[in-house]
């Protein structure tokens, strides 16, 4: 029955938007996600999880490809699964953004070059099961799970600084390189300013030069 | 000769233009030659500039609120300190040198803006996507970016008070002569465009040269063959440490009104910084 409101003014004042809560929707099988979208949507679905309200409209936004998305049946969380679809330049050829200059706090790939001993050592968070430890304020660190083909290749590109026409060297590593272990490049002789370009699997990498 | 460089911003919520302004003051000094490399910025609110590092590069500072955003721009003839001025906008940077330019017009102009614009390419700017009020009105094609004028044109003064009579007017002004497309908003461009039609000056103030050459980065004119939201969607943005700029793959030596604002962080500011402190 519909609601007649007398005195609106004081209706609206009062008035709390209705919380929507978020659901995913996956095949029992995969664990693939097939479909995001409002509770309501999915009444009648028999395989669905709740999902937060940011990651719903980031994957609606189609800024997460709904088809990298799994839900890991242990514990009924969704996961996104390494990003391989890429459009921008920005993806294609990312510049890592050196610490000083970045608000990233928890990067996904830690760079570090120790011009003493011409050495670059490659990080993955402690968060995908890599060596780079955040921060205290992020301890304990909740692990994420994340489906990938650990035999990604990834590609960093050393260039002059800001400058990816400027070739110096590429470096290549898998993401299974990463877990559990760092990856160190030595003897590699860099400019005293250099940048590092890459395509972007992970969503933050910030590079350290001491 | 008393010439310079005149930027007029208001404070936003939503961009720091006393940031963007304060890059292409760093530009202009780290760029131009002595004479020619002095910086005026009128800002409604004065303090915010001790924030800088090097608020030096701004010879004046002028206080003065009486209009926000770009409308402030058509009251450079009012505003500027300089016997000879070019009002720019913020969102731009300098390149090399271009005092040459600014010879020309001190010898041969009273008043003149650019009639022309560039993408990152080089090639001159033929899409009016962003300009169908100028064409399906028949506006002359006035960048407002890059304007020069001397202090004491009865041209000029008679030039910037149309304009701003355009601009308070706006509805009256787009009913009568831009009725077959009106703009949303009459902004600098439009005012100055109308102002020199109405004149008849078009002829004496943007008059066919080959300079000043400005690279105009809005994302719909640059002849690509796919629509764009956002130039940065397609092609990166590279400054180095020695202030040169390339935009994609092509080296930029034109002044580059670059647009997207957010490409004005703090690494691009202490880059110019740098160039600016060792010079």
């Amino acid at each position: 029955m519909e609601e007649i409101i007398d005195d609106f003014e004081s209706w609206l004042k009062n008035y709390t938007p209705v919380e929507i809560d978020y659901y995913a929707t996956f095949d029992s099988d995969t664990g693939k996600v097939t479909a995001v979208g409002p509770s309501y949507a999915f009444t009648d679905e028999p395989h669905k999880v709740a999902i937060d309200r940011e990651m719903a409209e980031l994957i609606l936004e189609g800024k997460i490809n709904v088809h990298s998305c799994i839900i890991d049946m242990r514990s009924n969380t969704l996961e996104i699964a390494e990003i391989k679809s890429v459009f921008k330049i920005d993806d294609v050829l990312h510049r890592i953004i050196s610490k000083e200059w970045t608000d990233i706090e928890k990067p996904d790939i830690y760079i570090t070059y120790d011009r003493s001993k011409k050495s670059l050592k490659f990080q993955m968070t402690e968060e995908f099961s890599g060596t780079y430890k955040l921060d205290k304020q992020f301890q304990p660190v909740v692990q994420r799970k994340i489906y990938w083909d650990g035999e990604t290749v990834m590609n960093f590109l050393i260039t002059d600084y800001n400058d990816p026409n400027i070739l110096h060297k590429m470096i290549s590593l898998k993401i299974s390189d990463l877990i559990a272990a760092s990856k160190t490049f030595r003897s590699l002789d860099l400019p005293e300013t250099f940048s590092v370009y890459t395509r972007r699997i992970f969503k933050n990498y910030v590079i350290e030069i001491k | 000769m008393n010439f310079g460089y005149l930027i007029v911003v208001s404070t936003s919520t939503e961009v720091d233009y006393t940031q963007l302004a304060y890059a292409l003051a760093l530009s202009i000094k780290n760029t131009q030659k002595p004479g020619y490399d002095k910086v005026a910025l009128v800002i409604d609110d004065p303090h915010q500039i001790s924030r800088f590092n090097s608020a030096w590069v701004f010879d004046h500072v002028i206080p003065w609120d009486k209009e926000i955003h770009w409308d402030g721009r058509s009251w450079m003839d009012q505003l500027s300190p300089f016997d000879e001025t070019v009002c720019l906008d913020a969102d731009m940077l300098f390149l090399r040198d271009y005092s040459h330019w600014v010879d020309y017009f001190v010898e041969n102009s009273e008043l003149y803006v650019a009639n022309k614009a560039y993408t990152y390419r080089g090639e001159p700017v033929t899409s009016d996507e962003y300009r169908r009020t100028f064409t399906k009105n028949d506006l002359p094609d006035l960048y407002s970016m890059y304007t020069f004028f001397k202090k004491d044109s009865e041209l000029a003064k008679e030039f910037f008070t149309l304009g701003r009579y355009i601009l308070k007017n706006p509805k009256e002004f787009s009913n009568l002569f831009l009725s077959v497309s009106k703009p949303k908003v009459v902004g600098t461009d439009e005012a100055f465009a109308l102002s020199a039609k109405l004149l008849d000056i078009t002829d004496e103030i943007a008059y066919e040269l080959e300079f000043p050459r400005l690279v105009h980065m809005k994302p719909m004119i640059q002849n690509w063959p796919w629509p764009a939201d956002s130039v940065s969607d397609h092609v990166g943005f590279y400054l180095n440490k020695k202030g040169q700029l390339k935009i994609g793959n092509y080296q930029q030596s034109d002044i580059v009104h670059y647009v997207e604002k957010d490409k004005i962080n703090t690494e691009m500011i202490n880059i110019l910084e740098e160039i600016a402190w060792k010079k």
